[in-house]
């Protein structure tokens, strides 16, 4: 139920983008991506910064490998670092490689002879190719908003289209961030313990994302887009003096709008783990808790039951066992 | 698929690998939705312990079955089955039915050899019927075996004590 | 309730009945005798001074909560949501990747959903969100649900069911650790006097005698003194055990277990030999005489409420240094939680091993030694002299305990140990030891009896792992460096896997340790014949 309201909430947010362009050009070409940029940084940044404003009290790194004790243990640098160089080094493979969801995909001994390939293996390949082609994506849209256009996205842009498929040039990611999140939705639905734990959101952001690529596909292979007009928009958002240029296409309100609401959804929902991985105090903190203290800054006191109050009260039975006492 | 001509017992064999997985998925079909997926899918047999017992076992049960050997030869393969499901949120009779779920496949599945040989198909409900007591026999030793390392447990928490007072005896 | 029915012969033999298709956020718990703990004892609540002390069991109806319980449990979020950033956090970012879903020991043991980490993290998620955000206002459609009592239950039979060993977390992307979330929800739930007997009656037998097992002074002197004249009868040997000796070098900090129970007892001697053949100076403490710490599954402030007589008697004691004995959960608080929250240690000396000379550079600061950092140091440097040959009757594979495995990372220094005391060492398969190591299933304060059922669920992925090598290379001694798994380990054994027992490294250390002056050994430290049986004749 939870996936077929997202779908259907999905659908209605992308009529809407549809004829909402003809309708109301500006209010969906402009004034819609501003606010959603505004409410996606305010957002962002309120969110962040609550996280950081919380301390961290104790040090409770989840260690995945040998500690750094003693000089002659080989110790495991990037899965228990004994150092803040350490920590970013495992913060780099979390974050760039999904070192901990590969993790899982760790499992040699099969029964039967067929190579059984785990389904694991692909939830971290999507995972991976789902993110990096996203921000590939992006980088290759900064060609509408920058004026000249940087090397960098140029060199995205001729990498992406490297094989030179068809006109206009088939770019490789267009292929890679369908499939994977064609993957990702789909093992939410049939892979049964997903389904149980997944929840309206988890749905929405696949479904909405979904939306934005294919109407982005529609743009670039399938309908004539008038790429200027498209630049000549992006560039006055860019340099707030917004326009809108006659004869944008339907499906291009579509995507924007869609990217829009995705935008602002994004400090609302769980996809602020963007920023939330960063912080996660199991992982990015070294390994060196005996090494270096860590302070609480709200160490509270707390009531305790001291020695001169023990001795007290076991003061004949610690004298009958002929321990030493401080007060005899 | 049941094959013309060949005896009872060989038909069966020949139908090894379904009927086990049916029986299985059967079995399996017990834990909750969000689990079988689990229990069927995971191959490896160290994260998927229930999964890899049931399975593993099951094939050596039907072998006992339909093979000539007692029906006792397979009581550890059905202990290791039967000790799992002592601990697991079951009845008493639920834990120990699952023999008679066979009787059901079979009869879904092989009919047509139970019509050419009924005799040869009551000697096997015999036999399942056997394996059932035993499995009931099993799920009694292991609620036993339950009360008897909570008593072992508790005597070895207080050994320290136990020592002394016999000391001072 | 339906299974005292007696079901139909239909019903018994129909078992591939639909499995309910309800939604997780319908809270349904049923406690059924074998799965659950019981209720902490009034009297022990009230010592503590801990909030609604009253007689209560979970299958009650009515649990007899505050009348303002809602707001309490409430106001407990807010103020830990402002505390702790990792509470915060994960509660905010968890995607339902389901990359946790079968890592936990009690989902794959036992199958129930609400066992996977993300679904026992969710139980209280939902609750976060309907009340500390903005989506949560939405309700159900937002994975948000209203507080009822029915949520506190289900609470509390889930977070009783969690043993807090974080295997979860180094599958997570994003580190979420479910026992950080279990030791929060842990939290709340003793704000309105909902804890389990199991849990309470120690913290507060600690609190007042200075141990789990409320042993009085006298009773430690005794066990000591025992421990001694065994090593005497074994080894010929007279060792000396001081207690509450002032002005010693070491302060030397075990579970109480290990001067109470079988098998903890046998790693006991082990060390006291130990320190008698390199002519150790320390001490055992009466009144720090508990390393193990239960604060840890019931409050921060009750870890810390019991973990204070650590500092204050090395200091008392004029100690130079802390060495602590083998203890899983007692050394997540020694290496994450002692220093941060009862030091600086200032008043200790940067910690220098006497025979080798060797400076742990590991703890500077904490100024404690884990017994296995230590033994492995003098084995490096040769300084005990071994005949493995003394354990060939044992044929060895060692169990990383959750906490030493996943919060320090003590992975290698008690196998070095080991194979150096032992001739046949055999690990279990590579996705259950080191960091992915399986819990006993009885950790974090469920290891009663009553909670059997339970355990032996959880255990199972453990015991399966064992069976595995017992097999393969007739493996009969399962050795862990934790009191928890020494006491609970044998029970698993008992039902999964008969003809394995479980021991300590320096009990197994002990056995090999060539101590000058001694008799020659006839038995193991538990009095068994060294002989080999005939099981064992092979050797792969």
């Amino acid at each position: 139920m939870a996936a077929f309201y997202s779908l259907i909430l999905v659908l209605l947010l992308s009529i809407a983008g549809y004829f909402g362009g003809s309708a109301a050009g500006t209010f969906f070409g402009i004034i819609i991506p501003y606010a959603a940029i505004a409410v996606f940084l305010i957002g962002l940044t309120a969110r962040v910064l609550q996280w950081a404003k919380i301390p961290v009290p104790f040090r409770i790194t989840t260690t995945c490998g040998q500690q750094k004790s003693l000089p002659w243990i080989k110790y495991s640098r990037l899965d228990n670092p004994g150092s803040g160089l350490g920590t970013v080094f495992r913060m780099a493979l979390e974050i760039l490689l999904f070192r901990s969801l590969f993790r899982n995909t760790k499992a040699e001994i099969k029964d039967g002879p067929r190579l059984v390939f785990s389904e694991r293996k692909f939830l971290w390949l999507a995972a991976l190719a789902f993110h990096w082609t996203f921000l590939f994506i992006l980088l290759r849209h900064l060609r509408f908003f920058l004026e000249p256009v940087p090397g960098f996205v140029l060199l995205a842009q001729t990498l992406d289209g490297f094989f030179q498929i068809g006109t206009p040039v088939l770019y490789m990611t267009d292929l890679v961030i369908l499939a994977a999140l064609a993957y990702l939705l789909i093992r939410r639905f049939s892979d049964s313990q997903v389904r149980y734990i997944s929840l309206f959101a988890d749905y929405f952001a696949l479904f909405l994302l979904l939306g934005l690529v294919l109407s982005g596909i529609a743009l670039r292979y399938f309908i004539k887009t008038d790429i200027s007009g498209i630049k000549e928009l992006a560039l006055g958002l860019a340099t707030f003096s917004p326009a809108l240029p006659a004869g944008l296409s339907p499906i291009f309100f579509m995507h924007i709008f869609l990217l829009s609401i995705l935008v602002a959804f994004f400090p609302f929902s769980k996809l602020m783990h963007m920023g939330g991985v960063f912080l996660s105090p199991t992982r990015n903190l070294a390994n060196n808790n005996r090494m270096k203290r860590h302070i609480n800054p709200w160490n509270h006191p707390v009531k305790v039951h001291t020695y001169e109050e023990w001795e007290d009260e076991f003061r004949d039975k610690i004298r009958a066992a002929g321990l030493p006492l401080d007060k005899a | 698929m049941p094959q013309e001509g060949l005896p009872f017992s060989a038909s069966l064999a020949s139908q090894r690998d379904t009927l086990v997985k049916k029986w299985f998925d059967g079995m399996v079909q017990a834990y909750p939705e969000s689990t079988s997926g689990f229990l069927t899918r995971e191959k490896d047999p160290f994260r998927n312990p229930v999964g890899h017992t049931l399975k593993e076992n099951l094939s050596v049960l039907f072998d006992g079955l339909v093979g000539p050997k007692d029906v006792q030869s397979v009581t550890p393969e059905l202990n290791d089955i039967v000790r799992m499901r002592a601990v697991q949120d079951f009845s008493a009779g639920q834990a120990v039915a699952f023999p008679f779920l066979l009787k059901k496949i079979l009869r879904r599945e092989c009919a047509a050899d139970i019509s050419r040989d009924p005799g040869a198909y009551s000697d096997l409900e015999a036999r399942i019927d056997s394996l059932a007591l035993l499995a009931f026999d099993l799920y009694m030793k292991s609620r036993e075996r339950l009360f008897e390392i909570k008593y072992n447990e508790a005597k070895r928490s207080m050994f320290m004590l136990q020592r002394r007072q016999n000391n001072s005896l | 309730m339906k299974e005292e029915n007696t079901p139909t012969p239909e019903q018994l033999v129909s078992i591939d009945f639909e499995p309910p298709r309800k939604s997780w956020m319908d809270p349904a718990v049923k406690f059924r005798k074998g799965t659950y703990c019981y209720s902490g004892v009034a009297k022990h609540v009230k010592y503590l001074d801990l909030p609604n002390p009253r007689e209560w069991q979970p299958t009650d109806s009515d649990w007899k909560l505050p009348p303002d319980w809602k707001k309490i449990i409430l106001d407990g979020m807010k103020e830990r949501l402002e505390k702790y950033r990792s509470f915060r956090l994960f509660m905010d970012i968890c995607v339902r990747c389901g990359a946790c879903a079968d890592k936990c020991h009690f989902y794959v043991g036992s199958g129930d959903p609400k066992n996977m980490p993300v679904l026992r993290a969710e139980l209280l998620r939902s609750v976060y969100r309907r009340y500390f955000t903005t989506a949560g206002k939405l309700g159900r459609l937002a994975g948000a649900r209203d507080l009822d009592e029915g949520v506190l239950k289900e609470w509390f039979y889930y977070f009783f069911q969690c043993t807090e060993c974080r295997r979860c977390s180094v599958f997570c992307p994003y580190g979420i650790d479910t026992a950080e979330v279990t030791m929060i929800g842990r939290e709340l739930l003793n704000l309105v006097g909902c804890n389990i007997n199991w849990v309470i009656e120690p913290v507060s037998n600690c609190f007042r005698t200075g141990n789990h097992l409320g042993i009085q002074p006298h009773g430690f002197k005794d066990s000591i003194d025992f421990a001694a004249d065994d090593l005497e009868e074994i080894t010929g040997i007279k060792v000396d055990a001081p207690i509450n000796k002032k002005g010693a070098e070491i302060l030397f900090i075990v579970p109480s277990a290990d001067y109470f129970a079988s098998p903890h007892y046998y790693t006991l001697l082990g060390y006291m030999l130990l320190f008698h053949e390199i002519g150790l100076d320390y001490t055992f403490s009466a009144y720090a005489s508990e390393g193990g710490n239960f604060g840890l599954f019931t409050s921060h402030e009750m870890i810390k409420r019991l973990n204070n007589k650590i500092y204050a008697e090395a200091k008392r004691l004029g100690v130079k240094w802390i060495l602590g004995g083998e203890c899983g959960h007692m050394w997540r608080v020694m290496h994450q939680y002692m220093d941060t929250m009862n030091g600086p240690a200032d008043f200790l000396e940067e910690p220098v091993s006497p025979v080798t000379g060797t400076r742990f550079e590991n703890a500077m600061t904490t100024r404690m030694v884990h017994i296995c950092e230590f033994t492995a140091d003098l084995l490096k440097n040769n300084r005990l002299k071994l005949d493995p040959g003394r354990n060939n009757h044992r044929r060895v594979t060692f169990h990383d305990s959750c906490n030493p495995a996943r919060a320090m990372g003590l992975l290698e220094e008690p196998r070095y140990i080991l194979q150096s005391a032992c001739n046949h060492f055999y690990e279990m398969p590579e996705n259950t030891i080191r960091e992915q190591t399986f819990c006993c299933g009885a950790g974090a304060g469920l290891g009663t009896d009553e909670n059997m059922e339970m355990r032996m669920r959880g255990g199972f992925p453990r015991a399966n792992a064992v069976k595995y090598v017992h097999d393969k290379y007739n493996v009969n001694m399962l050795t862990c460096i934790c009191a928890i798994d020494k006491a609970t380990l044998p029970t698993l054994m008992d039902y999964w896997v008969p003809g394995v027992e479980v021991g300590g490294v320096h009990e197994l250390l002990a056995n090999a340790l060539i101590v000058e002056g001694e008799r020659e050994r006839t038995t193991d430290l538990r009095g068994d014949s060294m002989e080999q049986s005939g099981a064992e004749t092979t050797d792969a």
